[in-house]
């Protein structure tokens, strides 16, 4: 590291794509949640090719089939029917949809308009950042939930609605971080530097401060996905969030519920897509978080040493 | 100290402000209480009666007037659902809710604290992989179906546990569960955090140094280094608790408390019952807060009084 | 003193210490050996990375992951501590062995009294009831020299100065009147005139206590005032050990020899300084032979293969083929001194830079309700000129404003009163452009190489941008060959254009910032502690080329520092600086040959000299008390307090600076 010789000052970027892939592979884990998310990306973008049934067509005649591998069910409803006879399999396909979109629009409105306030309070300081700083403060010790129903049952449910609410209240998060990093990277010398030998102000946040914040935001961004995704869930599980005839997970189990005792699949299977997906995203977040923190992924290679060594010793 | 306190009250009063605020836009602005609490069978005449009923004829800061001084005076007017005053009914919910949070809070606290701990012993060990992985997984189960759940496997499979509703302990344990896991999940994972980041500490190696057996460095100076951020998350999590959990959570269980009353009052567009939850939650909240920032102070003396 | 044939304390033995990273293992220890007898006193000198904080972490059984010992062993009085089932210390560690770090800040719990703190050991080691603890801490805190000891007992380490902070530390090492004392760079966080108070401490525990003192340090000026025995460090090895006296006046390993020659001292001027070139090998791949052969003027075919510690006279050890060979040209004379006089003697000269009864204000908040804004006066009243070609020394220490003042003449900061003029135009109320057309004339070199670089740029861009910012180049790359010529002037190599700062070594990304500075030939150069977190090899090498640029681009610097021996090796007059003011300003000669100042006199007298013969004859003034608050300056006089010639009216009037003799001011009542 300290010597000029070393090839790796010689490498423009720090962590060529390849390495990172071999070191990706050995978090099983994160590989599995990776997997999991190409698979539900793939399903929202194919559903309508990949589904066997159109989500809202109903066949009274088939109505609570189960699943293909009990007794009374068939291959040509794999995870069974609902009460209306609606493939789950299909709406399964279908609800990743509402989730995606949901997830994605809350996390970019949320994201931007944050990242923008925490800007400025971050830039400007003095007055303007009290005030944002202050308006986060009052936010985050809101009543959350409790308001957005309020709010939802005043103006009516629908995923607009949703998405407007839920990016209304989940901001704050963005705007403390990206304050807290820029102050402290305006604090750090190389950004008095750049000041110094003449750098206009433009300069110094695109060129000096901003750069800081790409990754630690695309953690951020993925962490609160997850977040906004049982957000909406839970919305829909109680009716307020996206309405029939669209569908989505929480509105399947919310539909699912009262068959419980007879019909366990209509739950289980949206239930569990759900708790799939956010788990998978959590473990690739994880991976994602300490892989890009050097420190962080210093102490992740010396644990995993450290443990490797003590099973060597035991097995000695 | 009470120049401490006054000062997170005057900050808390700004929450309750602006919660007044969202509310009052909500319902006055935006929405029309008439035409959601009326049924779309009412006449003109019953329209117009309502409203002057309600106080929603007058000028709109004639209104604010009215409304301001309804909440000095805690009254909401009474529930249209329940026919009676709506802090009646809230306060007749609310201990249920705070008995089920308290319950199922004071259990993952109990469980957290040791078991980051042990995780944080040895990072990347097998206790450290399990706990986080089983982190994670508390934090990706959705609540509601996880109450859907466990009521199919215990109380309908094997029949040990009551499905819903309130009453004895045992009607405690699958809401109390469900509410708990992702409390238990973050709770934990900021334990072992906060803990491996405490074991790195300089200090520590002077614990070590000093010759302190491995239960003093762990308890007497890591550990209670940790309460501060530990207890300032289970405030949180009881607060979010109280101010949405509780909403999923005793819908499925049909468990009595104001969460359930929330999600009753919204479907039978009951706006002054759900007005009154609101408020009693946000003051609760405020006062959560104030808590919170006292016990810092207590224990951690760097904290500056002002 | 004679311990030959008693056996030792503490026995290290073939000791190696390896740290798994990502890019393979890193050889801290690479076999150090180490003996220590009874009351005596050794040091383990080196450079940051020379395993010497390692060694005293092994031995106090604090190598954590990544690190593991995977060789050798440790023995305390004949009993291994490396092979200790229970991983206890067999109940040496804390009460035979006790240890002081360097950064009293953090060492302590910060959640807990510190008199809670002392009194842990005593229960646990000594078995004392809390009665019986809470008096022997008193007693404790006492001896360590803490003033008040009940109240401090019952404070925690935020309400104590970080010199009282360290006097806890020490007193809760000796809480069990331990055999051997470890002391990890006891005083580096520490100011120059804390630091004596503490080594005297240190001294004087040893001389009652009759410790055995392990001294772990870089700096050699501690070394030679306390130590029997010196151990010097090189990349994991012990390269050269032996009694202090002897190690001094007859360094036998070049890189010793390289290290006493390359530390500047108080006493003594040379025209320039010896450096090592290079800088220390990169562990992960240990060179292979000597690990100092890339570095070592001397060094032949023979040195690939590693050289053994080798004893060469009784108590002397050395690990060279080449042991005795001089190494470095003998230093020039210190004839040098006076014939670079500074401009400010010379007729007709007008100064670059006039400062006028600067001040300075910060804001903090105070408690209260509503937290009004209360205004703090870090800097009041100070005025100086910079000629041109010429560099003023800025001493002081924690709080004195130095670095105030140079963020202030730069208009990094807003000076609340007073002018400042550069080139003879007022700049104090410049703004906008007007302000950065200013700045191109005047450059700030930085304390911290590591944090003053953008760590995602190549070293063109770094060095490039102040060019692409004033418009004289659009892009990076059609500057290549100007920015070259700097690289080449500041000595970095060739091929440094294209590599991020992360690829270089802490003097080199120094070179980088200074080349940075330079890009815009500025006419004066503010920098701040330029050379404070650099190693002593290297330090030379960045005070050479700042003296070296001075001669060929006539830049005038203001050089703050703390380190009085390399502002008086730099600089051509000297200003000190105590709390805010300056207290006295002179040439370099007549500063520190004849100061007048009391405070000028103590912390000269402070500054350890590293030769012990020197050392140990030097006649010490050490004031008892600490450096004042910003935020809570006396009245009158800031030194008052300290000051032994002090009487009433020092603490209500105010003294100004006045003229004692040609160019040599101070501010005191007495002298």
């Amino acid at each position: 590291m300290t010597s000029l010789a070393s090839p790796a000052g010689a490498v423009r970027k720090p962590w060529p794509f390849a390495a990172l892939l071999a070191e990706l592979w050995n978090d099983k884990a994160a590989v599995a949640g990776l997997s999991v998310i190409v698979l539900l990306l793939l399903a929202a973008l194919l559903a309508p090719w990949i589904a066997p049934y159109d989500p809202a067509a109903q066949s009274i005649a088939s109505r609570l089939t189960p699943p293909a591998w009990l007794p009374r069910g068939n291959l040509e409803h794999l995870l069974g029917t609902d009460q209306l006879g609606r493939d789950v399999l299909s709406r399964v396909l279908y609800g990743s949809r509402a989730s995606l979109l949901v997830g994605v629009s809350v996390v970019t409105l949320a994201g931007s308009f944050g990242v923008v306030l925490g800007l400025l309070a971050g830039f400007n300081g003095g007055r303007v950042e009290a005030m944002i700083m202050r308006l986060v403060d009052v936010q985050v010790a809101f009543p959350g939930l409790l308001l957005i129903l309020l709010v939802i049952s005043v103006v009516g449910p629908g995923m607009g609605t949703l998405i407007v609410v839920l990016a209304c209240t989940n901001w704050m998060i963005y705007a403390r971080m990206v304050r807290a990093i820029v102050l402290g990277v305006r604090q750090s010398p190389y950004v008095e530097a750049a000041e110094m030998i003449g750098c206009t102000a433009g300069r110094v946040i695109f060129r000096h401060v901003l750069p800081n914040l790409t990754s630690p935001l695309i953690t951020l961004g993925i962490l609160e996905f997850t977040n906004i995704m049982l957000a909406e869930a839970a919305m829909s599980f109680l009716g307020l969030g996206i309405q029939p005839p669209a569908t989505s997970w929480g509105l399947d189990v919310a539909n699912g519920r009262d068959y419980v005792f007879v019909a366990w699949w209509l739950v289980t299977f949206p239930g569990l897509a759900i708790a799939a997906t956010v788990l998978a995203i959590n473990l690739f977040a994880n991976w994602l978080r300490v892989t890009t923190d050097p420190q962080e992924r210093e102490k992740r290679f010396a644990r995993a040493m450290a443990a490797e060594r003590r099973r060597r010793r035991r097995s000695r | 100290m009470a120049i401490f306190i006054l000062r997170r009250i005057a900050q808390g009063l700004l929450v309750i402000l602006g919660v007044s605020l969202v509310v009052f836009v909500a319902t006055r602005l935006i929405g029309d209480p008439v035409k959601v609490m009326l049924p779309l069978s009412a006449t003109d005449t019953q329209r117009a009666a309502f409203e002057h009923q309600l106080g929603l004829d007058l000028s709109l800061p004639r209104q604010l007037v009215d409304y301001v001084g309804s909440l000095i005076r805690f009254d909401f007017g009474d529930s249209l659902w329940q026919r009676r005053p709506a802090m009646e009914v809230v306060f007749e919910r609310l201990p249920n809710t705070l008995l089920l949070i308290t319950c199922s809070l004071g259990c993952a606290i109990m469980l957290a604290l040791p078991l980051g701990a042990i995780a944080a012993l040895r990072p990347g060990g097998i206790a450290d992989r399990v706990t986080v992985f089983g982190g994670l997984f508390g934090l990706s189960l959705p609540q509601f179906w996880l109450g859907l759940l466990l009521i199919l496997v215990f109380a309908v499979i094997f029949k040990v546990l009551p499905t819903s509703g309130g009453g004895s302990l045992a009607h405690y344990v699958l809401p109390a569960v469900t509410l708990g896991i992702p409390s238990l999940a973050r709770l934990m994972m900021l334990a072992r955090s906060s803990m491996i980041d405490e074991l790195n500490q300089q200090y520590i190696r002077t614990a070590r140094a000093k010759g302190l057996d491995f239960r003093q460095v762990m308890i007497g100076h890591a550990l209670r280094n940790i309460l501060s951020a530990f207890i300032t998350l289970a405030g949180w999590e009881f607060i979010s608790g109280l101010a949405g959990y509780t909403v999923v959570v005793e819908t499925v269980f049909a468990w009595p408390g104001l969460g359930l009353t929330a999600l009753q009052a919204i479907q039978r567009s009951d706006l002054f019952l759900l007005q009154a939850i609101v408020f009693t939650v946000a003051v609760l909240i405020v006062a959560i807060n104030v808590g919170l920032d006292v016990a810092q102070k207590l224990i951690d003396p760097r904290i500056n009084l002002a | 003193m004679d311990m030959r044939n008693e056996a030792p304390l503490l026995e290290i033995d073939g000791l190696e210490v390896e740290f798994d990273t990502r890019r393979g293992v890193v050889r801290g220890l690479r076999g150090v050996d180490l003996k220590i007898g009874r009351g005596e006193t050794l040091a383990i000198v080196g450079e940051s990375g020379s395993g010497k904080s390692v060694t005293a972490q092994a031995v106090m059984g604090l190598i954590d992951v990544p690190g593991r010992i995977a060789r050798g062993d440790i023995r305390w009085m004949g009993q291994s501590l490396v092979d200790d089932p229970k991983g206890d210390g067999r109940g040496v560690r804390g009460k035979e062995i006790a240890l002081v770090f360097q950064d009293p800040m953090t060492s302590l719990n910060p959640l807990m009294k510190v008199g809670t703190q002392i009194a842990e050991v005593l229960t646990r080691h000594l078995g004392m009831g809390d009665e019986e603890a809470r008096i022997r801490v008193l007693e404790l805190l006492e001896a360590v020299g803490i003033p008040a000891p009940p109240r401090r007992a019952a404070q925690y380490p935020h309400e104590l100065s970080g010199g009282m902070r360290q006097r806890v530390m020490i007193a809760m090492a000796i809480a069990c009147e331990p055999k051997l004392l470890i002391a990890d760079e006891p005083t580096t966080a520490l100011d120059v005139t804390i630091q004596a108070q503490v080594l005297e401490l240190i001294a004087g525990l040893q001389e009652t206590l009759k410790l055995s003192v392990l001294m772990i340090t870089h700096d050699l000026g501690v070394v030679a005032g306390l130590c029997d025995r010196i151990a010097v460090m090189y990349a994991g090895r012990i390269v050269e050990t032996g009694f202090a006296d002897e190690i001094f006046e007859r360094p036998e390993h070049p890189y010793t020899q390289g290290l006493i020659r390359s530390t500047p001292r108080l006493d003594d001027r040379t025209e320039r300084l010896t450096a090592i070139d290079g800088s220390p090998p990169n562990m992960l791949v240990p060179p292979a032979g000597c690990a100092f052969r890339p570095r070592c003027p001397v060094a032949g075919p023979d040195c690939e293969i590693e050289p053994p510690l080798v004893t060469t006279l009784p108590g002397k050890s050395v690990a060279c083929w080449r042991s005795g060979t001089p190494a470095w040209p003998a230093p020039t004379g210190h004839i040098a001194a006076e014939v670079r006089t500074s401009p400010s003697e010379l007729p007709d000269v007008r100064p670059i830079l006039r400062v006028r009864d600067l001040g300075v204000d910060y804001e903090a908040s105070t408690p209260g309700f509503w937290g009004r804004m209360r205004k703090i006066s870090a800097l009041k009243g100070v005025s100086f000129d910079v000629f041109p070609g010429e560099t003023l020394g800025l001493v002081g220490e924690s709080g004195s404003g130095k670095s105030t003042i140079g963020r202030a003449v730069l208009r990094r900061l807003e000076a609340s009163e007073g002018r400042i003029f550069f080139k003879g135009r007022d700049i104090t109320d410049l703004k906008g452009e007007a302000l950065r057309q200013t700045r191109r004339e005047m450059q700030l070199i930085f304390q911290d190489p590591y944090a003053s670089l953008n760590p995602r740029m190549r070293v063109l861009d770094i060095v490039a941008e102040p060019l692409i910012v004033h418009g004289l180049i659009r892009k990076a790359e059609e500057g290549r060959e100007e920015i070259g010529e700097l690289l080449r002037l500041v000595g970095l190599p060739k091929d440094a254009h294209d590599r991020l700062p992360y690829a270089f070594s802490g003097g080199q990304r120094q070179r980088i910032g200074i080349a940075r500075a330079l890009a815009l030939k500025p006419d004066f150069i503010v920098a701040d502690e330029p050379v404070s977190a650099l190693d002593v090899s290297v330090r030379a090498q960045v005070v050479n080329l700042l003296q070296d640029l001075q001669q060929e681009l006539g830049i005038s610097y203001l050089f703050i520092a703390h380190d009085l021996s390399v502002v008086r090796h730099i600089s051509h007059r000297v200003a000190i600086l105590y709390s805010g003011r300056m207290v006295e300003i002179a040439d370099r000669e007549t500063l520190y040959r004849s100061p007048c100042h009391p405070y000028t006199e103590a912390l000269l007298s402070a500054v350890p000299v590293p030769h012990p013969a020197t050392q140990r004859a030097r006649k010490r003034l050490v004031y008892r008390g600490d450096i004042p608050d910003v935020a809570h300056w006396p009245s009158g006089c800031h030194f008052h307090g300290r000051c032994p010639l002090a009487d009433q009216r020092c603490s209500i009037e105010v003294p100004r600076l006045t003229e004692r003799s040609p160019g040599h001011w101070v501010a005191c009542w007495h002298k």
